[in-house]
């Protein structure tokens, strides 16, 4: 008994520290002046304004940039998770470190790292897609490579006594079978690629401002029901991936 | 033949990835660091130690994380103890905490200025009951990162802790039990040690993601607040990229003493 009061009161805690913060975010975007605690008026001024070009680029842009850098993450990612399963090298563990080296570096040390060494892709939409890749793909080399390698190896074998080209295995049966771990992988990517400000902060170019920059730049100059609405945008859109993946997963079995 | 073919395309596509986009500009970033107008020169590593506004921020980082860090694995050891035998709680706390995984550092950092500011609704709710809440007094300083830090890595920290939790074998906190070994005793002799590997790894992780993070501090510090990696991005604003490549290097020298350092007491734990 005692124990459940008090893990009551744990998740009673964790709401208020954790959820709260999320609807503020919401609220921001439906009140057209925020001047003191408890806002008394309520609207849709920001969401009307967001319909400008400028914004509706921006929506657009942080899909674009997403979306590409999320291909090349994701085949990366697939690539790497089906090397690291199934083969044996001298150095794999050396190799499978170094992919994960980035995670424990500032994204700023990587930024200034890619302008320095390539130049000629300063600010360009190229640059973008590369420090996302670099920054999001060992995680999802992670997620994907922790699904893959444990399918049994004696139904790939079978597989293969059965007459299966080494593509046809892959495609029917390591892929279907360590979808989970990929589906996470892709939300993950996705997630990541829409939300990164710390890694674009530095590559951004003024022709593919995302929606992070967006906010960032906003809220420095002081209009965050814009942020607001973007961050909205942002849950939802998450949000919304998180569970149409999980759907279309449960329903077909397979992607 | 084909298999070898097969085998050494793969690797050189996977291997190529890191060494062209991270080791590569990473090597080059360091050697910039230690040149000077192409001669070698640690000009900017003696500007940097004998400023006092950057070794502020070389100790603000280490403060800020070691602090939040400390905080974090605190309640989040009271927070997994306490709903791991409960299994709806268990499943809640999972969801709430899975949620600032997904979402922007820097977003969640103005809505916390909205809730816990100067005017925001959590210290406008407990002032209606007559309580000060004391955060909106420090949330613009380096405490406030640090209560920010805590608020959004915890989730990083709780996650990895079920996880060790779940793998404990019952039988070994049963047989305490039936030996007589109860609540504080039995978590110190049983159940922590069991869970100690994943407690220090979750410790690192969160260390490491706090010490290099921004977002929190451009949001939070206003530019009053310099750690390393806001030190980074002002002085590479500033067109001194010098300097920016010199406290890149600092801030990875020091990111590899402290995994160097979680790693031997890793290994300390594992003997």
């Amino acid at each position: 008994m005692k124990n459940r009061v008090f893990s009551v009161f744990v998740v009673l805690f964790l709401s208020v520290l954790i959820l709260l913060p999320l609807s503020i975010t919401f609220l921001l975007s439906v009140v057209p002046a925020w001047g003191q605690a408890i806002p008394n008026e309520f609207g849709l001024i920001w969401w009307k304004a967001i319909l400008k070009p400028a914004y509706v680029k921006a929506v657009f842009n942080t899909f674009v940039v997403a979306g590409l850098s999320s291909i090349c993450i994701i085949v990366y990612g697939i690539a790497g998770s089906y090397l690291f399963s199934y083969y044996d090298f001298i150095g794999k563990d050396f190799l499978f470190s170094m992919i994960l080296s980035p995670t424990y570096v500032s994204c700023t040390v990587v930024s200034l790292g890619l302008i320095v060494a390539y130049v000629p892709l300063r600010n360009t939409l190229g640059m973008m897609i590369l420090g996302n890749f670099v920054i999001v793909s060992p995680f999802v080399m992670k997620y994907m490579h922790s699904s893959m390698s444990q399918i049994s190896k004696d139904l790939i074998e079978a597989s293969y006594s059965l007459g299966s080209s080494k593509i046809n295995t892959f495609m029917k049966v390591i892929l279907p079978l360590s979808r989970h771990g990929i589906l996470a992988g892709i939300i993950l990517s996705v997630g990541m690629c829409i939300s990164a400000l710390s890694i674009m902060l530095m590559l951004y170019n003024a022709e593919w401002i995302t929606i992070p920059i967006y906010i960032y730049l906003e809220n420095t100059t002081g209009t965050l029901g814009i942020a607001g609405v973007f961050s909205t945008i942002l849950i939802v859109v998450t949000l919304m991936t998180v569970y149409l993946v999980d759907y279309v997963s449960e329903k077909y079995g397979r992607f | 033949m084909k298999y070898e073919l097969e085998k050494y395309g793969l690797l050189f596509f996977i291997g190529i990835g890191p060494i062209l986009f991270f080791f590569y500009p990473i090597f080059l970033m360091i050697k910039m660091s230690v040149y000077e107008k192409g001669v070698f020169s640690l000009s900017n590593y003696v500007e940097f130690f004998s400023s006092k506004a950057f070794t502020l921020a070389l100790f603000n980082s280490f403060f800020i994380s070691t602090i939040s860090v400390i905080i974090i694995s605190l309640m989040g050891l009271t927070i997994v103890m306490s709903v791991r035998e409960q299994n709806s709680a268990k499943r809640v706390v999972k969801i709430i905490s899975s949620l600032p995984m997904v979402f922007s550092a820097y977003i969640f950092c103005i809505a916390l200025i909205y809730a816990y500011g100067r005017t925001g609704i959590i210290t406008y709710l407990f002032s209606i009951i007559g309580i000060d809440f004391p955060i909106h007094k420090f949330l613009y300083s380096k405490y406030g990162i640090i209560f920010a830090n805590i608020v959004f890595y915890l989730p990083y920290f709780i996650i990895p802790l079920f996880s060790s939790f779940e793998e404990i074998d019952p039988n070994l906190e049963e047989a305490a039990e039936s030996l007589g070994s109860h609540g504080f005793h039995k978590f110190r002799k049983i159940t922590f040690p069991q869970v100690l590997h994943g407690f220090i790894t979750g410790m690192l992780v969160s260390f490491l993601l706090i010490f290099n993070q921004i977002s929190i501090v451009l949001a939070i510090g206003t530019g009053k607040t310099y750690t390393l990696t806001y030190l980074l991005f002002s002085q590479y604003e500033r067109a001194k990229i010098g300097m920016a490549n010199t406290i890149a290097t600092t801030s990875l020298i020091s990111t590899f003493i402290i995994a160097f350092m979680f790693q031997r007491i890793l290994g300390i734990i594992k003997r």
